[in-house]
């Protein structure tokens, strides 16, 4: 394992929604530079777990008692309000999907920063400003006075997306999560804000959180990667065996609807996945992939599968390892 | 290049570009210098009685007039707006100053506060103005409070509706969760990111409400319930006139077109601003 100190433990994270669990079993450790690849498809639980990280459930949301989740050590499960103020914009940083609304429409964009700064650091007036033109610098909005001074629409999506990541920076975090931090951009765009990530994560020595519904913009960027589906790890691994070497049936098949990645040339059609997505808390028993997944077998409707290593660091929940079926 | 001048223009400029607005503003002014500088401008004290000037017609003596004690109609119209204009802005201040921020608490923090302001709120919309000036008549005695009060009772349910729905949707937008997720307290983002938002349907909404509180302490002056003579009123001198209508027609008109201009001033500013803001009917 990294020797490294982990920055974020979670450990069997469980989340119910009015007694319907939408996560269940998510567990992940992130180290000091490291960054960890959060990858499912649209409603997997992807979401739901930065926000449970930081305490934001939505209303009606209910996190399990034993679940656990430790930053730099401190348990986050149960702390108190004013203990996740702290930690929220202060050690762990957040960036969201779509930078256009997550700025405040009537509020220009230096204020915002200058708001977290104040929260966070205590700087006002003077050196308030002069940390505030180093950040936006830091993240490559060099025209500091012009940014500052704007309001949200009047910038470019890049451009607003850089400035949500300096306001994630306000409070020097150890931690960044990015949900979906390229989703709403173009492609162009979307590399750039990802290399700006890779360059603070690397200049911070941060640790980050990425999460995608995309393996290609997790795959080249990431060093670990956890796959999710139906609110359940399913298949934690380093990035390159993921791609070379996946395991979990999900996973696989996720990849085979990937374009643009190793085994899929530009010619051979996309593969999806047939079937949907469960709905959360369906009284199921077994894994939730069963239904959609071609090796799936009478068992699989009756357990759900424990994490079963299969090689170094690379671990998946799947009966046909556990159960270690000859296939 | 003027279309992207007035995407930069500021709320006030775009404001100010609107004609309506700009009249009604000034006939406020207007109206706000006449009535605070009413004890330099009248020609006479409101209430100097002149019993040889009983009903005496407009003419160089008495300007517009005199009324059935001989008081100066004039003098007494003069004063009479510092009543109606203070009742008015003041419960109008008043009512946004504890309407707006309870509703929007009630539309951001929804559940129970949700349903404790929703309900206080709702139980005092129904109260008519009139019964609502009898009871704080007789808890607190004839005053300017008691009616401010009364009006500030009617008015504030408007704000705190219209101020918890526009939080309510506010508090949907991703820049509340971004907010949340940066580490903002609830009294931060309400003071930050919900009431600002709030600002614009609230000042049309107030500018209207001066209006119709203008109206209502008329009314409640014309019923005996503002302040006892001889403080002079609009409302108040209406009524005292009222019978005499036929024989002295300016003690009647003098106060009852004062009204009418300063209702028709905040309407017609009201009214601008909206066309300005375009907030359209959803919150008035």
């Amino acid at each position: 394992m990294n020797t490294k100190q982990a920055v974020l433990v979670v450990d069997d994270l469980a989340v119910d929604i009015r007694g319907a669990a939408v996560l269940g079993g998510v567990s992940l450790a992130i180290h000091q530079g490291e960054a960890l690849g959060l990858v499912g498809e649209s409603g997997c639980g992807k979401s739901m777990t930065a926000l449970a990280i930081l305490g934001l459930l939505p209303r009606g949301a209910q996190m399990r008692s034993d679940s656990s989740i430790r930053l730099q050590g401190a348990e986050l499960v149960g702390a108190s309000e004013q203990a996740l103020c702290k930690v929220r914009g202060g050690a762990v940083g957040l960036i969201f999907q779509e930078p256009g609304a997550c700025l405040d429409p009537v509020m220009r964009v230096g204020r915002q920063i200058g708001e977290a700064l104040q929260l966070h650091r205590g700087l006002r007036g003077a050196a308030q400003q002069a940390v505030l033109r180093d950040l936006l610098v830091e993240v490559g909005l060099n025209d500091t006075d012009r940014v500052a001074r704007a309001y949200p629409h009047e910038l470019s999506g890049g451009m607003q997306q850089r400035a949500m990541i300096a306001m994630a920076l306000a409070g020097e975090p150890v931690l960044l999560i990015a949900d979906e931090p390229t989703t709403a951009l173009d492609a162009r765009i979307a590399s750039q804000i990802l290399d700006l990530l890779d360059r603070l994560r690397r200049d911070r020595g941060l640790a980050l959180l990425l999460i995608s519904h995309d393996l290609a913009v997790i795959g080249g960027r990431c060093d670990r990667v956890l796959v999710m589906y139906a609110g359940r790890a399913v298949e934690s691994a380093p990035a390159t065996q993921v791609f070379d070497a996946a395991r979990h049936p999900y996973t696989t098949a996720l990849i085979a609807a990937s374009p643009g990645l190793a085994g899929v040339t530009p010619k051979s059609p996309l593969r999806d996945i047939p079937g949907q997505l469960p709905a959360p808390g369906g009284g199921r028993d077994g894994c939730a992939f069963a239904e959609r997944c071609t090796l799936a077998r009478s068992s699989c409707g009756h357990r759900v599968p424990a994490w079963t290593p299969v090689a170094a660091e690379h671990a998946v929940r799947c009966l046909q390892y556990e159960e270690g079926w000859s296939c | 290049m003027s279309a992207s001048r007035a995407g930069r223009a500021s709320t006030a400029q775009r404001a100010w570009q609107s004609a309506k607005v700009r009249y009604s503003c000034l006939l406020i002014l207007v109206l706000l210098l006449i009535t605070l500088g009413a004890g330099w401008l009248s020609p006479y004290p409101y209430d100097e009685i002149d019993a040889a000037a009983t009903f005496s017609a407009p003419g160089q003596r008495y300007l517009i007039g005199a009324d059935a004690l001989g008081r100066d109609v004039l003098s007494r119209t003069l004063h009479g707006g510092r009543m109606s204009l203070v009742v008015g802005l003041l419960a109008t201040l008043v009512a946004v100053l504890v309407g707006v921020p309870l509703g929007a608490l009630a539309g951001y923090l929804g559940g129970r506060i949700d349903w404790l302001i929703s309900r206080v709120v709702d139980l005092l919309l129904p109260f008519p103005v009139i019964l609502l000036a009898i009871i704080t008549k007789m808890l607190l005695g004839d005053g300017l409070v008691s009616v401010v009060l009364a009006l500030s009772l009617v008015l504030t349910p408007f704000f705190a509706r219209m101020a918890r729905a526009k939080a309510l949707s506010v508090a949907q937008l991703p820049f509340i969760e971004a907010a949340q997720g940066s580490g903002l307290g609830t009294g931060r983002i309400m003071w930050l990111h919900v009431l600002p938002h709030c600002f614009q349907p609230v000042l049309i909404m107030a500018t209207l409400s001066v209006a119709f509180a203008i109206l209502a302490e008329a009314s409640l002056s014309f019923l005996g319930l503002g302040l006892p003579p001889p403080a002079p009123s609009w409302g108040g001198d209406l009524q005292a006139s009222m019978s005499a209508f036929q024989l002295a027609p300016w003690t009647v008109l003098a106060p009852g077109c004062a009204i009418t201009f300063a209702v028709l001033a905040f309407n017609f500013l009201g009214d601008g601003l909206r066309d300005v803001f375009d907030v359209g009917e959803r919150f008035l």
